[in-house]
């Protein structure tokens, strides 16, 4: 259990957050964080980390995510029921903790490295079995209108015209 | 008031995006998304009990899979470009046969109205004693190519009633259309693939 914060630490590490997030919603006193963080250790340490989790992922490499991936995640992450129901406080430090783990990951892991997850050499050619029956279920029945049509102008258009031929 | 949990979260959930990059990034768009998708649901919801069920669904993940293992460069291109191939065919039994072809046929005549206002266009379309059958394309607007092919048939033989919805959705090309047509079809060579559904 994390030691209780005073109202002055936590408006500090609030404003510090606010900063870090560049949120123009938010006003950010600069004097008064400075102010504080001179006189307090532990607020320095949070700010700290804090930057330092900051920093990691901006020497991160820029990627391009569709906006509909970038859904997703934000589904399995943010938007994700459980992480609403973790309390608040723990979940501040263990939402930290986790950032601080993930980015180290991030800097450990090679860009570019495959993620061996797919399907398997059997689904794949199950896949590929039903992919040729839509075909032959779609050609078997645009072919068979084009066998139709033939029909339709041989009993309507060319049979008559051959009987009117016979009876001259 | 300031919400402390935001700006960690936020934190936290653009280190698992970038750490989740390659496979969110690989993950293709949702089919569903896609001009030439249609759902199967409607025709399922035909499906009785005792009916013989097939459905198929085929998304992009199954569909990159299978362009990378395809040999056949025409195929490959072919595949490449689809996004979603499903159907269901539901072979009728029961004793409310023909109550639900009654169903199933005013679902393909409405069905074919409804996307024909959306801009699909009727390539096949018959209505016989024993079947009704229609086919349609969406325009991808470039000349031939088409978003999506949608296949519609209720078969209502007493022997053999059956209901078949097939959606190809990607961006195919007429000629390929035209080319199953004419029984060439398309060849996916993977080994040991005759050897499934025995």
């Amino acid at each position: 259990m994390s030691a209780p914060v005073s109202i002055a630490c936590a408006r500090a590490r609030a404003g510090l957050q606010a900063r870090l997030d560049a949120d123009p919603a938010q006003r950010v006193d600069t004097a008064e964080i400075e102010a504080h963080l001179t006189a307090c250790p532990e607020c320095r340490a949070v700010a700290r980390e804090l930057q330092e989790v900051q920093d990691a992922l901006r020497a991160a490499p820029l990627l391009h995510f569709p906006d509909q991936a970038l859904e997703e995640v934000w589904d399995r992450t943010l938007r994700a029921p459980r992480v609403t129901r973790v309390r608040r406080s723990v979940a501040v430090w263990s939402g930290l903790a986790a950032a601080g783990i993930l980015g180290a990951l991030l800097l450990a892991v090679p860009h570019g490295t495959p993620v061996p997850q797919g399907p398997s050499e059997e689904e794949v050619r199950r896949a590929a079995a039903e992919v040729q029956f839509v075909f032959r279920l779609t050609d078997h029945e645009i072919r068979h209108q084009g066998t139709r049509a033939l029909r339709e102008v041989l009993d309507g258009e060319v049979a008559p015209a051959l009987r009117a031929g016979e009876r001259k | 008031m300031v919400n402390p949990m935001r700006p960690i979260l936020r934190t936290l959930a653009a280190t698992a995006l970038v750490l989740a990059g390659p496979t969110a990034y690989g993950a293709v768009t949702k089919p569903a998304s896609h001009p030439g998708y249609l759902s199967l649901q409607p025709f399922l919801d035909l499906a009785g009990p005792d009916d013989d069920v097939t459905e198929v669904n085929v998304g992009p993940e199954l569909l990159k899979s299978l362009t990378q293992a395809v040999e056949d460069p025409e195929a490959r291109k072919m595949m490449g470009d689809m996004v979603a191939i499903h159907a269901v065919v539901l072979g009728l039994t029961g004793d409310d046969v023909s109550t639900r072809l009654d169903r199933a046929r005013r679902l393909v005549a409405d069905t074919t109205k409804r996307l024909q206002d959306q801009g699909w266009e009727s390539i096949v379309r018959v209505k016989e004693k024993t079947s009704a059958v229609s086919v349609l394309t969406k325009s991808a607007g470039a000349e031939g190519k088409v978003h999506g092919l949608a296949v519609l048939v209720v078969e209502t033989d007493e022997d053999e009633p059956q209901i078949v919805f097939a959606n190809i959705a990607g961006t195919l090309d007429m000629a390929q259309i035209r080319k199953l047509s004419s029984g060439s079809g398309l060849k996916l060579d993977l080994p040991g693939l005759d050897q499934l559904g025995k």
